[in-house]
């Protein structure tokens, strides 16, 4: 009877110390119905060959939603606002797919930036307008704007001690526009 | 909060529920804290209780009590080593377990997995000190879109062999789990864990348990 009661003093005490606010922010899978008509306008003309996910996400900065999807043996993400205005086009590329002058720039600018670093996932991003988009990714030759390009990359990184995971976005000209902490959740559960 | 309430009562109450089945069940009720000391280390502790229910007079006893405290040593962004101490109460024996783990955590769009190798040492008067060697894989999977969000569900399956070399004894356990996140400070999970030993002797044991695991991060 004694063990079950420190057992149970021991859970109250850690139970008080979680009331904390937290940041609201969610992620989940969502029906094509539930998406901005524009939105879904926008794939249905763009057609990919494979099956297209849905996924909304909410903040506390508003809500967006996402297509994932594949095409010819690349990963792509396409984000929309809540009105189903195109945001981006994110292309999952390899680090040997990218040419010499890009790898250089990229390179400059996590040394820039990381005493240390390990590429864990590059993104090119694509932003401008739903055509320019649609001629870059589907390779259409065209006398149009090009979209904007910029590169998402995932690094494991060091800046002093200690190893992290950041989100970088480093535009053509090779300047960090945006460096983030990646949070990687609660892993105790798969390590005790 | 509401379910939060929701849950804790569930985790305890949860023991009357299982008093009313047919068969014999072994509850394992478990809360694992984790303290963070630095930028690379933490303190762990847990607390794990067995608790066994007979069908026949709905009698409930305690038989085991594990109290454990481990050193974690973050030596990369996803390898650690920890360096631990269990105190077992069984019945009117104590027995004293240390261990060592590395882990390593693999993140793969939605999936997480990690790895952990262990070695264990068991110490009891009058007893021989005997070893064991555990090798454990777990994946986590959120239930829905790609990430695990606080008051969203996930499922998490374990598969670990264990070997005892005094008794040249090879378990296997296999632990579906459906979790739930309640903050980002804290993870409950609800599964069975199902142990199968001592078939490399033909004399196949199977047991299957429930555990209930909470656990909680203080940052």
């Amino acid at each position: 009877m004694m063990k079950l009661k420190l057992v149970s003093i021991f859970i109250f005490l850690s139970f008080q110390t979680l009331t904390s606010q937290e940041k609201f922010e969610k992620e989940y899978r969502v029906n094509s119905e539930l998406v901005p008509k524009q939105a879904l306008q926008i794939l249905e003309t763009w057609n990919f060959p494979k099956k297209v996910k849905w996924y909304a996400e909410e903040s506390n900065i508003g809500k967006t939603f996402e297509a994932k999807t594949r095409f010819k043996k690349h990963k792509y993400s396409i984000e929309f606002n809540a009105k189903g205005e195109i945001l981006d086009v994110e292309k999952t590329v390899k680090l040997k797919q990218l040419s010499l002058e890009t790898k250089k720039v990229l390179k400059k600018a996590l040394q820039s930036s990381f005493k240390k670093y390990k590429i864990n996932k590059i993104q090119i991003q694509y932003s401008g307008t739903a055509t320019a988009i649609y001629n870059k990714i589907f390779q259409v030759k065209t006398e149009q704007a090009a979209p904007i390009l910029k590169y998402e990359i995932v690094v494991k990184g060091k800046k002093e001690s200690k190893q992290q995971l950041f989100e970088v976005l480093i535009n053509q000209n090779g300047e960090i526009e945006q460096e983030q902490k990646i949070r990687t959740g609660l892993t105790l559960n798969l390590e005790f | 909060m509401k379910t939060k309430s929701l849950l804790f009562l569930t985790f305890f109450v949860g023991l009357n529920v299982f008093s009313q089945s047919n068969t014999d069940l072994v509850f394992l009720p478990k809360v694992v804290l984790s303290k963070k000391i630095n930028k690379v280390s933490k303190w762990v502790n847990s607390v794990e209780q067995r608790t066994i229910f007979y069908d026949e007079n709905l009698q409930l006893t305690h038989n085991l009590l594990d109290i454990s405290s481990i050193y974690s040593l973050k030596t990369s962004l996803n390898q650690s080593f920890n360096f631990g101490y269990i105190l077992r109460f069984r019945g009117t024996e104590t027995i004293h377990r240390t261990f060592q783990h590395y882990n390593i955590l693999q993140h793969y769009n939605a999936l997480k997995i990690g790895h952990r190798f262990a070695l264990e040492q068991f110490y009891q008067v009058k007893k021989q000190t005997t070893f064991r060697s555990r090798y454990r894989v777990s994946t986590e999977l959120p239930l829905n879109g790609e990430r695990i969000d606080v008051k969203e569900f996930y499922l998490k399956l374990g598969n670990e062999y264990l070997y005892a070399f005094a008794e040249k004894d090879l378990e296997i356990r296999l632990t579906p789990y459906l979790g739930y996140q309640v903050s980002a400070k804290d993870k409950i999970e609800f599964g069975i864990d199902y142990r199968v030993s001592n078939f490399i002797q033909n004399a196949t044991e199977n047991q299957f348990w429930f555990r209930a695991t909470w656990y909680i991060s203080l940052q």
